[in-house]
């Protein structure tokens, strides 16, 4: 047992690597639809395909975390709804006394660019109700000992709830809306999307968070193997209700920037792109089961689904039968998860042969 | 035995604990245990199953907390609220299973809980932990490469990052479970030059094994724990293995087991080349009417693998299985069950029972089609198949309706063996069937399985317990990495020859990978 490690050159751990075997997915992927739709492959689409995805990729950031210590979060839809609802009443509110104001002082250019509260303030509000929600799903999980699936379930439809009792019913629209939050998600910097911006500045948060910090790293033991991390002294109830709390930051987050860019606020905004989320989490990598999961794999997942969602529209394939959309989306995304796990059994098969009796 | 009182306290005493007892619900499963561990001295502590010796070490652990009873460290008061206030104090353990991390590195299993921090924003040095992970592992003598995955070492190696991991956090008392139960015979003395080397520098170990061999060639002294309470402490020298086994039996082994004198039948079960890829190949014995065939051999060797396949949990890749002369192959444990051969799966709580379900109704699973009236379920006759169990195997229970949950864990096992009796199969293949089980239940169930042969049932029983082997077994098949290396006679029973036929044999090209 002390001879060195024999260190040998090993092809199959080259086709492990996930995230290479998932670029090249991505690139035939691109590829394959661009030969039937040029227009597909343009400098412009595939911009434009990176800020769509963008927003996906934040919550895939946070349903990592979440699924890393072995937990999952199905309310992240419902919670980008309630923090887009709270901070976009308070947008509401502040708006008309701005609007008002300004009459009053006789400012002609005031009523052009409607001003409310600062958009940092906004987003801030929108992160918070969001780490409220995450907290409670947390501590449900945590210390309630509630079942995963079934406390975001739960809790889903208390917090769709509540967005309805801060809305009055009412949605939000783009008149109620501030100019800076208007143009929040239609800047762009080096012919990017703010969007694109802004996820580039969440996924490297997450990934400095995730390599270089204890918690960070306690995700993934107390995913590896809860009862080893609990015996070794890390508080694994804590380390969990974080997973979910930053969860929950991100979807607040992420609610603002889904607003912004579709200029509506409702009630039910969002409804079922948690799945969209949790898929990429598959197809990049993260185990539904905990303690492995890379962050580069879970934002090619969320792309590549981002790929498939575009170039479905882009080839026409199915008319305008949003029906039919969904069910091809639904096919590729099973289709994707299917051939890893057949990539990952043959490996294992691979190894069990190896094993001499 | 010797006293405490031999020695005076604080002198050279790392540990010194006095009075423990830990209750957990229905079980006192540590009553007025004490120990001690002098500086740099490797103390065993063994007993059998449920012997309460895991309870003992996670007490001192921090995991549970006692509920009465004193240690003291270095001659100080300790209370060890939580693991890391043990891990300060400088006790570590390393545990047989459950303390690794599968899916990260071996530098980062070494150090996590103890990360190697840098710069203002205290971010974890990975250089550094690569570093000092691989310069822990050199003074072991070990070449392990610390970026390498955990869950691709072998579980010696495995074993090496755990003490590296000890030693990383200055461990001054450091508790090993059962450190060789799954490596081989060179491996294991590998072991020992390194747990004899921390003795040299001060460190004192606390050794939990089940091999007599890992005592007799490390321990200074040894103490025997039993149902839960202390019965003594030894000089290593005054202990020979006879009195150790007496006392952890707690009577002479001939009381213990009952004597077996059921004739051996027909042939019941014939496994002929049984193989599955990766887990066991060429596996070929019989079990004949009236007999109790051992299979047994190291943690690993593929022996509830083997056990697996013939009953239909999972399914062979080649070979064959006859059973009363007709060549079978199941697809699920329920076909095995239809044709008479039963299994008790050696997980009771996960795989043999429904906890929270009454007794009755665990009892009658597997036997449902008998229960019904009308075509409908009858509740009469779930009861009197309950009640009829819980007479058969004097089950402790106040009806039939006590949920197997509230029961102790010989009792469970009682009532898993009450499913496979109302099963009326007439094969029983018992995996680890008094693993967890107190004394008086241990000696109950060899009772039932003797009188099970003697009715003309065929038992095939798994089991890691020499003792239990050598006593009950007309014949013992002994696996080893997924062969069958030996099958013996009881005749040619010894405790050295089943050992031998055990242990691994050294792989060159296995020694890297």
């Amino acid at each position: 047992m002390s001879k060195p490690p024999v260190k040998v050159f090993n092809p199959g751990r080259l086709l492990r690597n996930r995230e290479l075997g998932l670029s090249l997915v991505l690139l035939a992927l691109v590829g394959l639809i661009g030969l039937r739709n040029p227009a597909f492959a343009s400098i412009n689409n595939l911009q434009f395909i990176l800020g769509d995805t963008a927003i996906m990729i934040v919550l895939a950031l946070g349903m990592m975390c979440v699924l890393l210590v072995g937990s999952i979060d199905i309310s992240i839809s419902a919670v980008m709804a309630l923090s887009a609802m709270t901070a976009g009443i308070v947008m509401k509110n502040n708006l008309s006394q701005a609007e008002a104001q300004a009459l009053a002082e006789g400012a002609v250019s005031a009523a052009a660019v409607k001003v409310s509260t600062p958009l940092p303030l906004l987003l801030l509000l929108a992160a918070g109700v969001g780490a409220g929600c995450g907290l409670v799903n947390g501590l449900l999980i945590s210390y309630g000992r509630v079942l995963p699936i079934v406390a975001t379930l739960g809790s889903q439809y208390i917090i769709y709830g509540l967005s309805h009792l801060v809305s009055g019913g009412q949605a939000v629209y783009r008149k109620d809306m501030s100019e800076d939050f208007i143009q929040f998600t239609r800047g762009s910097f080096l012919g990017f999307n703010s969007k694109v911006w802004i996820m580039l500045a969440a996924f490297l948060v997450l990934l400095v968070f995730i390599t270089y910090t204890r918690h960070g790293r306690r995700l993934y033991a107390v995913g590896s193997n809860a009862e080893a991390a609990r015996l070794s002294g890390i508080n694994v109830r804590a380390v969990t209700l974080s997973a979910h709390v930053i969860m929950g930051i991100l979807a607040g987050l992420a609610g603002m920037l889904y607003a912004s860019h579709d200029n509506k606020i409702t009630q039910d905004m969002a409804m079922g792109y948690e799945m969209y989320v949790i898929a990429a989490c598959v197809i990049g990598g993260v185990s539904v089961t905990g303690g492995s999961g890379k962050i580069l794999g879970v934002a090619l997942g969320a792309l590549t689904i981002g790929v498939i969602n575009n170039g479905l529209t882009m080839l026409r394939l199915t008319g305008n039968s949003e029906f039919w959309k969904k069910a091809i989306q639904g096919a590729v995304i099973l289709v994707a998860i299917i051939t890893n796990v057949y990539i990952q059994r043959g490996h294992e098969r691979r190894v069990l042969r190896e094993r001499r009796l | 035995m010797q006293e405490m009182g031999a020695h005076p306290a604080g002198d050279g005493l790392v540990l010194e604990i006095t009075g423990v007892t830990k209750i957990f619900p229905g079980i006192r499963a540590l009553d007025d245990v004490r120990f001690d561990l002098r500086r740099g001295e490797i103390h065993a502590l063994i007993g059998e199953n449920g012997a309460g010796k895991s309870t003992f070490i996670k007490v001192l652990t921090g995991v549970h907390q006692p509920d009465s009873g004193t240690i003291l460290l270095n001659g100080q008061p300790v209370r060890m609220t939580d693991p890391l206030v043990a891990r300060r104090l400088g006790i570590a353990a390393i545990y047989q299973h459950l303390a690794a991390y599968p899916h990260l590195s071996v530098a980062e299993n070494i150090f996590m809980g103890n990360e190697q921090l840098s710069g203002p924003l205290q971010f974890i040095n990975w250089p550094g932990t690569r570093r000092r992970a691989a310069a822990l592992l050199k003074s072991l003598g070990s070449g392990i490469d610390p970026a390498a995955k955990m869950g691709e070492l072998s579980v010696a190696q495995q074993q090496i990052v755990e003490i590296a991991k000890a030693l990383s956090q200055d461990a001054s008392v450091l508790i090993m479970d059962e450190p060789t139960a799954a490596l081989s015979q060179t491996e294991s003395e590998e072991l020992y030059a390194i747990v004899r080397g921390l003795k040299e520098k001060g460190t004192s170990v606390i050794l939990i094994s089940h091999r007599f061999e890992d005592v007799y060639s490390l321990a200074d002294r040894v103490t025997v724990l039993r149902d839960g309470r202390y019965i003594g402490t030894w000089d290593i020298q005054e202990a020979d293995s006879a009195l150790l086994v007496n006392h952890m039996v707690g009577r002479s082994i001939d009381q213990f087991f009952p004597q077996k004198t059921a004739p051996i039948g027909k042939e019941l079960l014939r496994v002929d080349k049984l193989g599955r890829t990766g887990f066991f190949s060429e596996v070929s014995f019989s079990l004949r009417a009236g007999e109790i065939l051992g299979l047994t051999g190291l943690v690993g060797a593929g022996r509830t693998e083997v056990v697996e396949a013939i009953c239909g949990v999972t399914r062979p890749d080649s070979g064959s299985i006859t059973l009363e002369g007709k060549e079978v192959r199941f697809t699920r444990p329920g076909e095995a069950l239809g044709r008479g051969l039963a299994l008790l799966p050696e997980d009771r709580q996960k795989q043999g029972l429904l906890l929270p379900w009454s007794i009755e109704d665990n009892v009658s699973l597997p036997t449902l089609e008998a229960c019904k009236k009308h075509r409908l379920l009858s509740r009469p006759l779930i009861s009197r198949l309950g009640s009829k169990a819980i007479e058969q195997l004097a089950i402790k229970a106040r009806s039939g309706l006590d949920t197997a949950e509230s029961l102790s864990g010989g009792n469970q096992q009682k009532v898993v063996l009450g499913k496979l009796l109302s099963s009326r199969a007439r094969v029983m293949v018992m995996d680890e069937p008094t693993k967890g089980v107190d004394v008086g239940s241990k000696a109950a169930i060899y009772q039932i399985m003797c009188d099970l042969a003697a009715q003309g049932f065929g038992i095939l029983m798994v089991s890691s317990e020499m003792p239990e082997v050598m006593a009950m077994c007309d014949r013992a098949v002994i696996m080893r990495q997924g062969r069958v290396s030996a099958i013996l006679d009881r005749a040619d029973f010894t405790p050295e020859g089943i050992l031998r036929a055990s242990m691994p044999v050294e792989r060159k090209e296995a020694a890297g990978a």
